[in-house]
Formats: C-alpha cells, structure tokens, sequence
C-alpha cells in the first residue's frame, strides 16, 4: 500500500523540481555555451593583441633599421663613425645582437661587430622572394646559446640609387617577454608559431625548454596556426595536450609580416572554472530547493495522514468491539468533516445494536416460549388427560398401569426437554472409558429402528469391519445418534433411506449419519450448531448444538454436508485410542 | 699523510706553501709546519689543496671516494664519512663541450645537475617546475685591466680617470642583462674579510675629463679613420663569449664620451694567452678568478715573483704589494680584516683595472633533489647533504 505522505511528498517535489530543474538545465546549456563563447572571445582578442604586439615589435625593429638606413643615406660617413651608429644602435636596442650594411653585391659594408660578421643576405632575399615587403624576417633558429635567434633584413637605397641591405640579429628575447607576460586565467598561455609551425616562445614554463630542442608544435596546434593564417575569422579548437593530457581551449591568431602565428592555450578545467562554479551552485541551490520542497510535503502530508491514521485507528476500535471511541480531528476541511461524520455514524450505530440485541433477545425469548410451549404442551396435556381418565378408571387395574407409564414417559420427556435447557448453560457431565464405537452405532440403530419403520423409512448400518475404540460416554454418544437419527427421520420422507455407518482412517475413526431427505439450505447450514436454531417449525432447536457439545466434549469434531432436495449428512470424526475397556469379573 | 703533504709542498707551487722548511709529525698525532716567515696563506691553502696519494687516489677522508680509472671523474659516497654517509651513493661529473650541450643534456635527464647553464638559457627554466634555478655569485670577476707598460697607463691619475668614466651598473643592466652584480675590487663579496666599509666606484664623466685634462692629455681633433680623441687604448676582449663584446662596446662608447678611443680587438683563449704572455696589448677584458680566499688576489695583483709569474697578471702592475705582503704575513682575524680593507682601498686609489662586474651564475638541480639552503654560495660544496625529495634513487 501506497503511503499517502510519499506521495504527498512526491507530487509536491515533481511540482516543484521538475520546473527547477527544466529551468536548471536550460541555465547550464545557456552558461556552458555563453562561458565557452565568451572565453573563447576573450582568448580571440588576447591572441589578436598578442599578434598586434608581436608585429609592433617587427615594425619598431624596421623602424629602428629604417632610422640607420635614413642616417647611413648619403652622409658620406667615415667607416669607423658607419660602424659607431651601428655600434650605437645594438647597445641601445638590446634585441639587436648585430646590425650589419650590405652594398647591392652583397657585400659587407659595415658591421656592428668588432670581430668577423656572422651575418649574411637571407637566402630569400637573394632570391628576391621578400623584396616586396618593408623588412624581411628569417625563420628563427637557435644560436648558442640556445636562445632562438632571427634575421631581418631592410631594403637600403644610398645615394646611387643602389640597393644593399641591412641586416640584423634579432634575439627573440623580448618578444619571449612579450609572451611569456600572458596569462589567461591562472593556467593559461600564448605560445608563437614561426612558419613552419616551430616553437619560437612557449608561456607555459615546463614547456619552454620544448623550443631549445627546436621542437615543432603539435599538429593540432600547426593546423590551428594554418588556419589563422587562411581566416579571416580568428579559429578555436579543442585539443588534447600531448604533453600533459590535459583538454586545452585554443585560439590562433596570424601575424602578417612574419607569417607567424599565435596561440592562446587555456585548460578547459580553467577556462570552465567559473562556469562550472556556478553550475555547482545551480544544482546546490536545485538539490536545496527539492530538499526543502521534500521536507514541506513530508511534513504537510504527514499533518494530512496523522488525522486519516486518527480515523482509521477508531474505525479498527469499532470494528474491534470498542464501540464507545470516537475520533477528535483539528481543522475545519473536509476531513474534519468525515470525522465528525465517522462520530455520528458510531452513535447511530451503538443505537442500531442496541435495537439489534433488544429485538434478538424479544426473539430468542419467543423462540424458547414457543419451544417450551411445543416440547412440553404435549406430555403435560398427556399427562392431564391420563389424570382426567383415571378418576374415571381408577379401578382399573390395567388402566392404573397405564396412568402410571404414561406419566412415567411424559415426565421422561419433560425432563430430558428440562435437561437440555440446563446443558445448554453448562458443561454436560461425562464419564470417558473406551468403547467400542461399532457397538454404541449399533444400539443406537436398534433402539431407533421401530421408529424408522413407523415413519415409513429403512434404517441401515455400515459399521467398520474392524472393531475401534475411542474414549467416549456411552449414554451420551447414544443420545447424540438419537439426534441425528431422530432428525433424518424427521426430514425424510417415507420411503426414503437413513444410514449410519462407522469408518476408521489412521488414527480417526468416523461416524456418517445420511439420510435422503430434504436437505438444508446453505444459508442455514452455518447456524444448525447453534442454540434455538431448528430446521423444524417447532421446538426449543437444542439437539444439534447439544450434539455438537458433547462430541466437542469429547474430543471430536461434528461437521455437515447437505443438498436440498437430495439429503443430508453429518460427520462425528474421534481420535482413536489404544485402551481396552475393562472386563468385570463375574 | 705526512709524505703525501711532503711530496705535494715539494711539487706544488702554491703559494702557500712556500715558506714551508719543514713538516713533522707532533707526539699528539698533529702536524707540525716550520715555515721560513710568517704566511698567512697556508691555512687557506691546506684547506683547498687536493691532499691525494696518486697512487691510492680512492683513499681519503672527504664525503665521496674518487674510483679510479675511470675517464670522467666518478666518485661513490664515503660511508664511513666523519659528518654523516651522504645519501647519494655516486657522483658522476660529465663534461659538455658547450653550454647549450649543457642544457640539453639536463632537458634529456643525462645529467640531474649543471654546475652553469648558460646566461640567456635561464630564460628557458623561469617558472619551469622540473628544475631548480639557484643563482649566485662565483668568485670570477670580469675586470679591463691594464697594462701599465703602456706610458699613459703607467699613469695613475689616467687609470683612476678610466675607472671614473665607466658606469658600472650600465655594464652590468645592459651588458651583461642585469645577471650579475658591480664590482670595486677583485675582494669576493662573500669572504668572511669582506666589509662595505671600502669605498665605491660611481661613474664620474666630467671628473674623469678633468682628471684627463689635468693629466695633460687634452682631446685632439679628429684625422682620417679616428675620431676626436686624448688617446687610444687598444682592448683585447674574450670574443668566444658574445658577453664581452657588448661590454666592449659600452666601454668603448662611455671611454668615447670623455675622449678616450677604446679600440676593441677580439681574441680566443689562445690568442689572448700570445698577446698577454707577449705584452702586446694595452688592456684586456676577461673574466678572472677571485678565489675564495685572499691568496688569489695576492697572487694576481702582486707584482711577478719568480716562478709564481703568471701570464694573464703580466701588467706591470705593483702598486698593491706592500699591503699584499701585510695581508699575507697577518694570521690573526683582525689582522686579515684590516688588511683587505686596506688592499680594497690600494685598489680603489691606485686602480689596476676596472673592476667591472661578479657575473652571476646559475646552475640548475633537478627538482626531486632536496638541496637543502639554496642561498648557500656553493650548493655543490654541500653534495653530501642532498637527499632525494621522493622515493627514488640517483646515481648520477
């Protein structure tokens, strides 16, 4: 059975949290999909200031190149002061390690260094594939000292018109500066891309040393570099980091001039944080919501249920006898009101037994008078008559004999009538010893058989073919085959047949009482045990429940099948015993 | 240990061991040095020289017993060490030709300690989780020394208005990218004798010219293919490192704003070892050894004696050796305190070189190491104090 607090609780919390948590859900997506949009804008915009700087830094470099060219243009310089600007230059602008003029024949005109020039033209230039730029920078490579190092080279035009180049070393140190500066979050970096997808500055510091080995980035991360480069639209990706393992949110951005890129790596655990934060505080806030929800239908329902357990807690009294309880219920609802009908109903109904026992006990009182007046109108009128004509035959003597059993009988009657009421209020006195049940069926048949024959019916008995004993009272078991024959007598009509017979199964042994009669109807069947019940029109209805009494008594059982219209059948089943009765000498 | 000590006093040109006559062994076990004076230098020397029977190099008293015939040097740990058996059971030292190879082989885990990374290698370990970085001050010092050979050198007002026209801190921000620190004398900052009480170099642009002026070297006018000048002081500069370049250049340019023409020529090992050994050369850029102890500054900057002559002092230069003698001939505490405070002060008023900058040195341990106080000067002195940080066990 279905408890209705759980279900109070249940409907209150599907109310309550199926919104909470259609809302909770929505807020998720919408938090989850508006946190990775904006952070990935965010990142977006670091990576596209990243490349911003990174090209500022290229173009201060050309700038500062420029200006030397602009000093070196027609001065007519001795060598020594062409050297001192350079010179100047390198001391003043650390990133330039060496700042060195070449003539159109790629000649070395003049170098920073005191020593030889390490430099020479870029290979791209000699070939004039970066001439249509502003400056040309040269992938990176690792000097060294295992910093990454570059070249640019700026167009120079001197006087004559000729073209030369200045070259310069560049180390990459400020612009690892610049990246190594970047954090996104508290875990997140920028990393710098040279064209052919090498690493020239990492801001994650266990990854750094991946540039000195000149390692190439992921390809994840080169893809995402290409892309940047094709884009116009600055790309992201998801990616697993093949270092650590961990899930990396990236964003690329594309330098012009090198064709570089950046990317902007954050661990989605960081980058999500928030996010994730705040669905945590979603769902703590859901779970307190449905706790609390919970926790109210419980205790709504279970104010409800306690006044339905009140009603039905009476109802069980009443039912159980306790007709006097009456149910108190606080409120003014509806269930208040099916208490107050509960109460009225119990008051009526203690009216109603009431009325019940007082007509049961006018009937039950009618009934015996009317027995009484059956059972003993007949020999009292008996013996009146006998009286009335033996003052007339008082001299004779056969007559005065016959006064005398006639009276005898009569009284017999009444007495076993008066007998009857007495064992019906107490236990009927027995005198157990074992007998020989065929022996006692027998009798019984015998004594009874005048009267079968007189009613026009045969008598038959079926006894057990083996002698069997039980701890019984002879008189009292006679009596009890007398009811039962005298009744199947009373209920056949002539012509028909009564049988007992006796049985022995196991341990038990049965006596069967059947006639061919008219039966009792199944409703009465449940009720022929009892007292003042007869099937008859007259009479006091004691002899079945005396019956019933004594094989009680006596450690049976008494049991009754009938069909109406087919006959009837009573079983007497007795435990059988192992003694013998006692022989008497004599 | 007595004819180990003999032998070593015999072959050895230390100086602390001059003055040694005699040794003996005392009735209580110790030993017993008769010396010809007073020197105050064999202590620092006894506690420095490598006390070793060649025949048996394996047996001594230190925390690591060397194994012989091994090509690199290889150690295992001294169990029965006086201080406690070190927990690490084998020190192997591996030579790497160059500092990059240096750093890699640490980024490859073929060696759990650099004894010096590289300056700008740094870089790569800021922040990284795998190593430590301890930084400190060697005793090196990198000087522009000169040879007072040279006439105009021999000057000690010119000298003085050299040191006056260098900013030092310049060199050491833009020359050597702040990783080290200025320096006034070759005096190591962390010897006990050091105090601050010396005074202190501070470029003096216009007191250098003045001093210059004075001196009766005025600025003559430019002529083909030299700038305007009072004279020119050729610079032999280490150029295998691209360090003393830049620092030769910053020198040329702030020796060029009070007219001096510093004209800067590199060399290698090699050649500097020809030019110096020669005295072909005005001045010279390179980084020299300090010393823990006093004795190398006794040993550098005073003037050639027989054959303790060395070839990178070969400057001319004796203008410090009355007070060197004093600090070698103290053996008291005080004495030595008051002694190099005096030769710091020799050197500030009478200055050999310009004593430019400590270069500042890195070396990097692998992180499962527990080197114990990282701000000791010398981490690798306390080697038999590691311990591994987790459970595992090195060998290297």
């Amino acid at each position: 059975m279905k408890r209705i607090t759980g279900r109070f609780v249940l409907l209150i919390a599907t109310a309550a949290v199926l919104p909470l948590l259609l809302y909770g859900s929505v807020s998720v997506s919408k938090l989850t999909d508006g946190t990775e949009q904006s952070v990935t804008r965010g990142n977006q915009a670091v990576a596209q200031q990243i490349a911003a700087q990174i090209k500022l830094y290229f173009d201060n470099s050309h700038r500062v190149l420029a200006s030397i060219a602009g000093d070196l243009r027609g001065t007519q310089l001795e060598q020594w002061q062409r050297e001192e600007i350079l010179r100047n230059h390198v001391l003043d602008f650390p990133e330039f390690r060496e700042i060195s003029v070449f003539d159109a024949a790629n000649r070395l005109t003049a170098s920073s260094r005191v020593g030889t020039s390490t430099l020479k033209i870029p290979s791209a230039v000699e070939t004039g594939n970066g001439t249509a730029l502003e400056y040309y920078v040269a992938p990176p490579y690792i000097d060294a000292d295992a910093l990454p190092t570059t070249t640019m080279a700026v167009p120079l035009v001197d006087t004559s018109d000729e073209r030369g180049w200045i070259i310069a070393e560049i180390s990459l140190e400020e612009l690892w500066r610049t990246v190594d500066r970047i954090k996104v979050g508290t875990r997140g970096y920028a990393l710098l891309l040279d064209e052919d997808g090498k690493l020239v500055a990492h801001g994650n510091p266990d990854e750094k040393t991946l540039i000195a080995l000149r390692e190439a980035a992921a390809s994840e991360e080169r893809t995402l570099a290409d892309d940047a480069r094709k884009s116009q639209v600055p790309p992201a990706a998801k990616f697993t980091n093949p270092h650590s393992g961990e899930e990396l949110l990236a964003v690329g951005a594309p330098i012009d001039n090198p064709r570089w890129a950046v990317i902007v790596e954050q661990p989605t655990e960081d980058a999500f944080r928030l996010s994730r934060q705040l669905q945590v505080q979603l769902f703590a806030a859901i779970g307190l919501a449905l706790l609390g929800t919970v926790i109210l239908g419980w205790v709504w329902g279970r104010s409800f249920i306690q006044r339905i357990f009140a009603l039905t807690r009476v109802t069980r009294a009443i039912a159980d006898g306790r007709m006097d309880e009456r149910v108190a219920l606080s409120g003014q609802d509806e269930i208040r009101q099916l208490g107050d009908a509960f109460n009225s109903m119990a008051d009526r109904l203690v009216e109603l037994q009431e009325e019940i026992r007082k007509q049961e006990r006018q009937a039950m009182f009618g009934r015996i008078a009317a027995g009484l007046v059956h059972d003993l109108s007949h020999p009292i009128q008996n013996i009146g008559n006998s009286c009335k004509l033996i003052q007339k035959m008082f001299e004779d003597a056969e007559y005065r004999e016959t006064f005398k059993r006639t009276v005898e009988r009569e009284l017999v009657i009444i007495k076993r009538v008066l007998d009857d009421l007495r064992n019906i209020a107490r236990p009927i006195p027995l005198e157990r010893f074992p007998v020989d049940l065929n022996r006692t069926v027998a009798d019984a048949a015998e004594a009874m058989e005048q009267h079968a024959e007189t009613a026009g019916l045969t008598l038959r008995t079926e006894l057990s073919p083996e002698t069997v004993y039980i701890e019984g009272d002879v008189f009292a078991l006679g009596r009890v085959y007398r009811n039962l024959i005298l009744n199947a007598i009373q209920a056949t009509a002539p012509g028909g047949l009564i049988v007992i017979a006796s049985e022995a199964h196991g341990d038990r042994i049965q006596v069967r009482v059947y006639d061919t009669g008219c039966g009792i109807p199944p409703e009465r069947l449940g009720q022929i045990f009892e007292d003042f019940v007869t099937t008859k029109r007259r009479g006091l209805g004691l002899g079945l429940a005396i019956s019933k009494k004594i094989v009680e008594q006596l450690g049976g059982t008494i049991s009754v099948a009938s069909e109406v219209g087919k006959g009837t059948t009573f079983v007497l089943d007795f435990p059988r015993t192992t003694a013998r009765p006692m022989l008497v000498a004599g | 240990m007595v004819k180990i000590l003999k032998q070593k006093i015999a072959k050895s040109q230390s100086i602390g061991f001059e003055a040694v006559k005699s040794l003996d062994t005392g009735k209580d076990g110790s030993l017993v040095f008769r010396l010809s004076r007073p020197d105050g230098f064999l202590i620092s020397t006894l506690a420095t020289a490598l006390i070793i029977d060649e025949d048996k190099p394996d047996v001594g008293t230190g925390p690591f017993r060397l194994v012989p015939g091994k090509e690199n040097l290889e150690a295992v740990r001294n169990t029965s060490y006086y201080r406690g058996a070190p927990e690490i059971e084998r020190v192997e030292v591996k030579p790497y030709t160059t500092a990059r190879a240096t750093w890699v082989g640490l980024l490859r885990s073929e060696v759990d300690m650099a004894l010096e990374i590289s300056k700008d290698s740094v870089e790569f370990l800021e922040g990284a989780a795998r190593f430590r970085k301890i930084k400190s001050i060697q005793p090196f010092y990198i000087p522009l020394v000169f040879n007072l050979r040279n006439p105009i050198l021999a000057r000690t007002e010119v000298r003085r208005a050299i040191s006056d026209a260098i900013n030092r801190d310049e060199i050491v921000s833009q020359g050597m990218r702040n990783r080290g620190q200025v320096a006034d004398d070759p005096i190591w900052p962390f010897h006990w004798a050091y105090n601050n009480g010396a005074p202190h170099h501070t470029p003096d642009p216009l007191g250098a010219r003045e001093r210059l002026d004075a001196a009766g070297l005025p600025v003559r006018p430019p002529t083909p293919g030299r700038r305007a000048s009072r004279f020119q002081l050729k610079c032999l500069f280490y150029n295998v490192d691209p360090q003393f370049e830049r620092i030769g250049l910053l020198l040329q340019r702030q020796l060029a704003a009070v007219g001096i023409d510093l004209i800067l020529e590199g060399a290698n090992e090699k050649q500097l070892v020809a030019r110096l050994g020669a005295g072909d050369f005005d001045s010279y850029l390179f980084q020299l050894t300090s010393g823990r102890d006093v004795s190398y500054a006794y040993r550098f900057w005073h003037s050639p004696e027989g054959a303790l002559g060395q070839v990178m002092q070969n400057t001319g230069y004796n203008g410090a050796d009355a007070v060197l003698d004093r600090l070698r001939q103290a053996h008291e505490e005080p004495d030595i305190r008051v002694a190099v405070g005096d030769l710091r002060q020799r050197f500030y008023e009478d200055v050999p070189a310009v004593f430019l900058a400590w270069p500042e040195v890195t070396r990097a341990v692998d992180s499962r190491f527990d080197i114990g106080n990282p701000s000791d000067p010398e981490i690798f002195a306390n080697l038999w104090r590691w311990h591994l940080a987790s459970s595992q066990t090195a060998s290297r």
